[in-house]
């Protein structure tokens, strides 16, 4: 199983785009950060929004979170799984001695290591940017936290937060590897992909028009059932002075990932068209 | 006998309707296209010229919202999925020499796919101005006139021919997303960073060009280009530059390069 895992590792590193995706992290940093230094400009420098050093790690993951990772999540596993069923590649490593069960799951363990390096890099970024950028203050003002906290307690936030993002997205890796197992082609992957994700942004917003009717209740829960919503407003929410929706987003969470996960792993198995 | 252009075109549109992906995604886009009218409706006839300037939908002026967000499932998905098969996946997957065996020169081949692809977008964009127009005229309250975004008053001709420049607008902006996803497949080696490359200009677009913005929001931009309160580039002008710049630019790379390797 270590030299399937070895092989996935090297199929992927083979291909210049994961270093692309290396390389543009500090880019797409950079581009946060330029975004939020013309933000700091309206916005008073006593709220959570206005990025300083302390906080800029966590403002600028958000934004791209929600956007560019879940995007990176959904190629990554078109690219993976669905690109390599479409070029016979996928035939040449089954023809090892290896179930279709465990190429499966060493494709899952790429991806979300990749994933995982991705957004441990963006962290490390962060800081550089942040250092350069931003003011530095001897207090940071923190998402639904009463007074500013220390440098200390911003770092432990920050990693909190970078490490619930991770979380949200291997549930996101869990719904593309099925959604690219079931796909016969690379552009059904990416189109049912975006689909899903374009939805996902959607009806949290059409369930804000129908609170009235739906109720407070029902509606923080249709609304935080959504990973990009999750990604959004849901994680401060969490890791607030008082946390809210944890459990419930910690169950959607793994719900999603158990789900999808067990879905692809199933699909993968028993689908004889690989070879 | 030479094939003709007609009978490429013929031929191509057969191709892609030919994949499944075609078909369900036309079904799809007729089911969305009915349920934006029924949120419409459920909303109490409100929708929006922008974040913040909502408006009334009644009898004449419901169709051009039902833009907003049909746009984004065309621009997003239908768009850059159909441009990278027709463009990208027939030359990767290596079927397209099946169609170089015919005696044609490249340019109508890539005539062929611009043109059943531009006639695609015609019909979904035809569907959806006919559709807002029924849905406006039966199920929203009955008026005289209406004013859209900083215009004057229109009667029922002027409503009509309002929309009719909406959409029109609309078609242009579809061709020049059409345009930069066909050369993007063109010039990328696989169906998903085409994919990803088009999605990327796009946002892109948004966040560091500001005229390019219509990419994105293209309901928005379109309303204020008709009311004349758009700064900067004409969208019209910049998606027709596109859609011909892009066009010559894919022309031009079929026909530089060996499709027998």
């Amino acid at each position: 199983m270590r030299s399937l895992i070895t092989s996935e590792w090297e199929r992927l590193w083979a291909r210049k785009l994961t270093w692309c995706l290396f390389l543009s992290m500090p880019v797409v940093n950079y581009a946060a950060g330029r975004y939020f230094l013309s933000a700091n400009a309206h916005t008073a420098s006593d709220l959570p929004q206005y990025a300083v050093f302390g906080n800029y790690p966590v403002l600028g993951f958000e934004e791209m979170l929600m956007t560019a990772f879940n995007i990176i999540v959904i190629m990554l596993t078109s690219l993976v799984v669905t690109e390599e069923y479409r070029t016979g590649q996928l035939r040449m490593v089954m023809l090892r001695a290896y179930s279709f069960g465990q190429i499966f799951l060493a494709k899952a363990a790429v991806i979300g290591s990749i994933i995982s390096m991705l957004v441990a890099v963006y962290f490390i970024c962060s800081y550089a940017v942040g250092y350069f950028l931003f003011p530095h203050t001897d207090t940071v003002k923190l998402f639904f936290y009463e007074e500013a906290v220390g440098h200390g307690m911003a770092l432990a936030y920050n990693l909190k937060f970078y490490g619930l993002g991770l979380l949200t997205l291997l549930a996101m890796i869990a719904v593309t590897l099925w959604i690219a197992v079931v796909s016969q082609t690379t552009t059904t992957a990416m189109g049912l992909g975006i689909g899903f994700y374009i939805f996902s942004l959607l009806y949290p917003l059409i369930s804000e028009y129908l609170v009235h009717w739906l109720g407070f209740q029902l509606f923080s829960r249709i609304y935080f059932s959504s990973i990009p919503m999750i990604q959004w407003q849901g994680l401060v929410l969490m890791l607030g002075e008082s946390p809210r929706y944890g459990g419930y987003i910690f169950t959607v969470i793994a719900a999603y990932t158990a789900l999808f996960a067990g879905l692809a792993y199933r699909s993968f198995t028993r689908m004889d068209r690989w070879v | 006998m030479k094939p003709g252009l007609l009978a490429l075109m013929q031929s191509e549109w057969e191709r892609v309707w030919a994949r499944k992906k075609t078909k369900v995604s036309m079904i799809l886009f007729v089911i969305l296209l009915l349920l934006e009218c029924v949120f419409l409706w459920m909303m109490g006839g409100i929708s929006f010229y922008s974040a913040e300037q909502s408006v009334y939908l009644n009898s004449l002026n419901a169709a051009p919202f039902l833009l907003r967000e049909m746009a984004i499932f065309i621009n997003m998905i239908v768009i850059p999925m159909l441009a990278a098969d027709s463009f990208n996946g027939e030359y990767t997957s290596g079927a397209l020499r099946n169609v170089l065996l015919r005696p044609l020169p490249r340019w109508k081949l890539v005539t062929a796919k611009w043109v059943v692809m531009a006639v695609l977008l015609l019909i979904m964009t035809a569907l959806m101005m006919v559709t807002g127009i029924v849905f406006g005229l039966t199920m929203l309250p009955p008026v005289m006139s209406v004013s859209f975004l900083n215009t004057s008053t229109l009667g029922f001709a002027g409503a009509m021919g309002y929309t009719l420049m909406f959409y029109g607008t609309a078609y242009l902006v579809f061709l020049a997303v059409m345009g930069i996803s066909a050369i993007l497949s063109t010039l990328l080696p696989n169906a998903i960073l085409a994919y990803m490359a088009t999605i990327g200009v796009i946002i892109g677009g948004m966040y560091f060009v500001a005229e390019l913005s219509f990419l994105f929001s293209a309901a928005d931009d379109i309303f204020k280009r008709l009311g004349g309160l758009h700064t900067g580039a004409d969208l019209i002008v910049i998606s027709i530059l596109c859609a011909i710049i892009t066009f010559i630019g894919v022309q031009w790379i079929w026909n530089k390069r060996s499709y027998l390797a």
